[in-house]
């Protein structure tokens, strides 16, 4: 599995220059095992660590909204060897650098983040009784795995485990399919929410849910929207990738057509026909097991 | 010889259109050709052609069902589709090398995506999006839409389309479409040389082999038609067929067992395809396609703006061919061509010319009812 | 007000809003004085709320036809004009309402082949219907693909539109107007997005159909009144307020013992109030999300004049709902299915597979080969969304619980 290859080259190579322009860099290796990643996180992490959704008024800060840009690109190869495990790298500020702002929603979505002018700021005078609400990063987040083992057959269970849902305490990814647009809540920041958090936790979520990972590396991008455009061109690269190997997987799986549309000539109608009487069989000795257990 | 040219010539045409591997075809491949599919005529064979590439234009006229399809799609999708998608299902499509699916109507579009997700190993698959306007704009869109299939057909085949090549086969075909309308031309006598019967397997004929062979078989086919012109025979009625398909004779063979004569018709498969030719003044080939496509033979239904030009060709052709009445077809769940025809039906209506709709399925279950009406048809029509 | 009463007046606002239009979709009303103009599908409210001139969408005036105690009758006259008998019944009665004289001539008619089949042929009915032989018309290709090259090419489009437009009805279009409406117009799509996020609490925290009552007076009743563009902002607002604080105090819908979250992903259909309030009263089953309550909306870029209509193209064409599913790969809406049952927590994802809808009908074993991987119970419906009859809501009622006992979730 290699067709990724030259592209996780790219990226670590983009990541080289923006370090060599000055840009400001902060490196933390995870430790290797899973326990001992969840074991040093400030918050939970795994099924219902969160209640899966961020007020507004509980934002500490958001990371790429789409007037401060974001990008998110997964990559992933059988050479373990091109990437360094357990590395995150952080280019641009940290989200304890960012502070509270007193920037209210709307002026939040209309001035683009981090970036925009005492000008604009000036023209969102207007107090309202909306709750204050945070500022946004520019961010990309650039995720490499590997594994001996990891084929195309893996890429869409791979792409299926970035959807976080209510997996990291005090982090929310936004509904927003176009790029990766995120919360991090004030109590996970109170915690020492940081990107070395979201990098561990990210790479403890990846790798219980595919023991075939054996590397990741994570990388998190906050410096400007300009450097976020170029990475966003890989990313769209990336994808057109991605829908080939789709298309090969689907082809993979076979010809499973388990009966034609017609009622009558398939084979599972007597399953079909008795299903209802199962069912009540069924409630009804799992009625009887609860009133026992309530006894 | 005349008359054994024409039967040789309208035999080998009739076996090629009731089946998929012809003897052609095979030949091609058997030299190392390689067979590309596709799905409706605004995908441009010359692009194609310029690659060495045989098209191969899809269709399901031998089809017996749609069981195995009908796991993808449901029963409130087109018909046609289904037959082919269903043939594809059962291996009778391996022999394409490639497939081009023109985005055309919204099934089938979707048999794109079902057929990349489905175990037809087809190497190579592509979605040629196209413009659902006439205009000047769209020209340029599709032109761009033109280029990116060029590209992927030279990235996936490891050939090179060249301008010099497109135009070569911009040629080819513009002679095909000369040959095509001459033949056509022949039925505007009282005693047309051939029936629509023998037309629809003329150019089915001529989607499904190789070009050079079919130009030649087709001059072949013009010049004995020429000459052989039964003047015995009269018919009840001229007909005209205007719709969707067009690869199957289901129609015609009824009308003219009821001694009408199918005259012209301007179907998927039919009097569409030869309309005009592509000008060959030099410059971007694709753009010429392009333009002639968008502008120049904006036939199907789902394009927008070019109605009157479509109600124009269908009155001159009714003039041009003493056309006594016109049977429109179209498929079941065909939404684009139910607006058609509603509105031709109304526009010749208050032309004073006769015509009737006809839904029908792309493999219909029973020929009786369809039989039925278009003799009732015919009957008003003589009277 | 407790939060009950509140929903409850949000609820009673958006209906009052409605009623303003007539059977056809028109606002009778707003369009005094104003430029009226009639378009096949989902317009973009930005426009006519900028130019300042009354938009009624033909799709709308169809659905709208379907709903209410004559739906029926008028399903049945539709059917007599003619057309394919299996045509969408809201385009049919769209055509009926065209063909049979009852729409107000307007100043001119846009029309577009988005998203289907069904909407592009009732594009071209209108384009060919001879009273109107003599209105100005203005065709839109919205293209299939979602490159930027597409976006721009129906951006370019859009600004031709605008300019004809300014030509038929005197109307200026002035940049900066316009580019406060857009603003505005984020706002709004922002705060649709932030209500969606919402109903990710466990239990849900309001009825996620009020995000299509929403979606719908942003953008359906404010193309047809302006006036209403601003107010639609501040009704959103309102919503997420009252939501937020639900959200804090774990509350759920009133009345609702929330047992079963599940995923409608097609229209909303017009007998909806016969089936969803049943299902989460008796199964405890709410419907987290249908086309109309799902937002998902690129910003519209404001800027550079170039950026805005491109921008405002690929919110159009990848954002409006049917155009993102209908016209672009089934891929699109595989992902979507999966990304919201996770994100939302649904726990079965139902299709309707409307019977119009050419596209989900010929993709929907993509779709449900996608929720087997994903371990996403499914079902299959094949209903009528504007017809009853042809699946009451009882027979869906009855499938769905059936569904839903079989997949272990009753």
């Amino acid at each position: 599995m290699d067709v990724f290859d030259p592209y996780i080259i790219k990226c670590t190579n983009k990541i080289d220059e923006m370090v060599a322009d000055g840009k400001k860099i902060r490196v933390v290796m995870a430790p290797p095992s899973l326990d001992e990643i969840r074991g040093g996180l400030p918050i939970a992490v795994g099924p219902a660590a969160s209640q899966g959704v961020i007020l507004r008024s509980d934002t500490f800060v958001e990371l790429g909204n789409p007037e401060a840009g974001s990008c998110s690109i997964f990559l992933y190869t059988s050479q373990p060897s091109l990437l360094c495990n357990g590395r995150i790298t952080l280019l641009g500020p940290d989200i304890s650098d960012s502070g509270i702002s007193n920037l209210t929603f709307d002026e939040v979505v209309t001035s683009g983040g981090l970036h925009s002018s005492d000008q604009d700021l000036e023209l969102l005078e207007k107090a309202s009784h909306r709750a204050p609400a945070a500022k946004s990063f520019p961010f990309a987040q650039i995720i490499m795995v590997a594994g001996k083992n990891l084929s195309e057959n893996d890429y869409e269970i791979l792409k299926t485990n970035q959807i976080i849902g209510d997996l990291i305490e005090g982090y929310m990814v936004r509904s927003f399919t176009q790029n990766i647009w995120s919360r991090v809540s004030r109590e996970a920041a109170a915690k020492g929410f940081t990107f070395e958090t979201l990098g561990k936790a990210l790479m403890a979520l990846l790798k219980s849910a595919n023991p075939k990972i054996e590397a990741i590396e994570i990388a998190f991008v906050t410096t400007n929207k300009h450097d976020i455009d170029i990475l966003e061109e890989y990313a769209r690269q990336i994808q057109k990738i991605s829908k080939e190997i789709v298309k090969e997987n689907w082809k993979i799986k076979g010809y499973d057509i388990e009966c034609a549309s017609d009622c009558a000539s398939c084979d599972d109608k007597p399953v079909c026909d008795t299903i209802r009487d199962v069912l009540k069989e069924k409630m009804k000795e799992a009625r009887k097991l609860k009133n026992h257990k309530q006894k | 010889m005349s008359t054994n040219n024409k039967t040789s010539i309208l035999e080998k045409f009739t076996h090629i259109s009731e089946t998929l591997v012809n003897p052609s075809l095979a030949r091609f491949r058997e030299d190392g050709g390689r067979v590309v599919g596709y799905f409706c005529s605004v995908m441009p064979e010359e692009l194609l052609i310029a690659g060495g590439l045989m098209p191969f234009r899809m269709r399901g006229n031998m089809s017996r069902g749609t069981d195995n399809a009908d796991v993808y799609f449901t029963s409130w999708n087109c018909s046609f589709p289904r037959h082919c998608f269903n043939l594809a299902l059962l291996g009778e499509f391996n022999f394409l090398d490639g497939l081009v699916v023109a985005g055309t109507c919204d099934t089938i579009r979707f048999v794109f995506d079902n057929w990349k997700k489905s175990p037809v190993k087809t190497p190579f698959i592509h979605l040629l999006n196209v413009p659902h306007v006439s205009g000047e704009p769209m020209v340029d869109y599709f032109r761009g839409e033109l280029a990116k299939l060029r590209l992927a057909l030279e990235t996936s085949f490891g050939i090179t389309i060249t301008d010099d090549k497109v135009w070569d086969a911009v040629r080819l075909c513009n002679r095909t479409r000369e040959l095509q309308q001459a033949i056509y031309a022949l039925r505007k006598s009282d005693h047309p040389p051939i029936s629509g019967s023998e037309m629809v397997q003329v150019m089915v004929a001529g989607a499904s082999m190789p070009k050079e062979e079919y130009n030649d078989d087709l001059e072949t086919l013009l010049n004995s038609l020429k000459s052989s012109i039964d003047d015995s025979r009269t018919y009840d009625a001229r007909l005209l067929v205007v719709g969707s398909g067009g690869d199957d004779t289901i129609i015609t063979q009824i009308a003219e067992e009821m001694n009408a004569v199918v005259v012209n018709d301007h179907t998927c498969f039919g009097g569409k395809v030869k309309y005009g030719t592509i000008s060959e003044t030099g410059g971007d080939p694709l753009e010429a396609i392009a333009k002639y496509q968008v502008l120049d033979r904006p036939f199907c239904p789902k394009i927008g703006g070019a109605y009157q030009l479509r109600l124009d060709v269908i009155l001159n052709l009714i003039k041009e061919y003493r056309i006594d009445g016109m049977i429109g077809q179209r498929m079941g769940c065909c939404d684009s061509w139910s607006g058609e025809l509603y509105s031709l039906r109304t526009d010749l209506k208050s032309e004073g010319i006769p015509s009737m709709i006809l839904e029908r399925d792309y493999i219909p279950d029973s020929i009786g009812q369809i039989s039925t009406r278009i003799q009732a048809f015919i009957e008003t029509i003589r009277r | 007000m407790n939060h009950q009463e509140i929903l409850n007046q949000l609820d009673a606002e958006a209906n009052d809003l409605f009623k303003e239009l007539t059977i056809y979709g028109v606002n009778d009303n707003a369009r005094k004085g104003l430029p009226f103009i009639i378009a096949s599908d989902d317009a973009l409210p930005e426009i006519p709320v900028a130019m300042n001139f009354s938009l009624s969408i033909m799709t709308v005036a169809g659905a709208m036809g379907t709903a209410g105690p004559e739906a029926a009758t008028n399903i049945d006259r539709a059917t007599e004009m003619g057309i394919e008998n299996r045509l969408c019944n809201s385009v049919k009665m769209a055509a009926y309402y065209l063909e049979a004289g009852i729409l107000p001539v307007p100043d001119m008619i846009i029309t577009t082949n988005s998203p289907c089949d069904a909407v592009d042929m009732l594009g071209q009915l209108m384009d060919k219907y001879k009273p109107w032989a003599d209105v100005p018309k203005f065709r839109l290709d919205s293209p299939h693909g979602h490159e930027p090259s597409d976006f721009a090419y129906f951006g370019e489009q859009l600004r031709a539109c605008t300019r004809e437009i300014s030509r038929v009805t005197g109307r200026k279009f002035e940049m900066d107007r316009f580019l406060d409406v857009c603003n505005e117009s984020n706002k709004q799509a922002r705060l649709i997005q932030e209500f969606q996020e919402l109903k990710r609490a466990v239990p849900c925290p309001v009825d996620p159909d009020m995000a299509r009552k929403g979606w719908e007076i942003a953008r359906w009743i404010a193309a047809t009144d302006p006036a209403v563009f601003p107010k639609a902002t501040r009704w959103l607002e309102r919503l997420i307020e009252v939501t937020e604080d639900k959200v804090k105090h774990q509350l759920g819908i009133e009345g609702v013992d929330e047992k079963i979250r599940f995923l409608w992903y097609d229209v909303s259909p017009s007998w909806s109030s016969k089936l969803f309030p049943r299902l989460q009263k008796e199964l405890g089953a709410v419907c987290m999300m249908n086309y109309y309550s799902f937002a998902n909306w690129t910003p519209i870029d404001t800027s550079s004049e170039e950026r805005i209509m491109s921008s405002i193209a690929e919110k159009y064409l990848m954002g409006t709902p049917m155009t993102r599913q209908a016209m672009h790969p089934a891929d699109i809406y595989c992902e979507d299915v999966v990304r919201i049952c996770k994100e939302f927590k649904c726990d079965a994802m139902v299709m309707p597979c409307h019977i119009g809808h050419r596209d989900t009908n010929a993709y929907h074993k993509l779709a449900k080969d996608v929720c087997r991987e994903n371990g996403i119970p499914f079902l299959f419906l094949g209903c009528d969304v504007w017809d009853e009859r042809y699946m009451t809501p009882e027979v869906v009622f009855d499938r769905m619980k059936t569904f839903f006992e079989v997949s272990g979730l009753l």
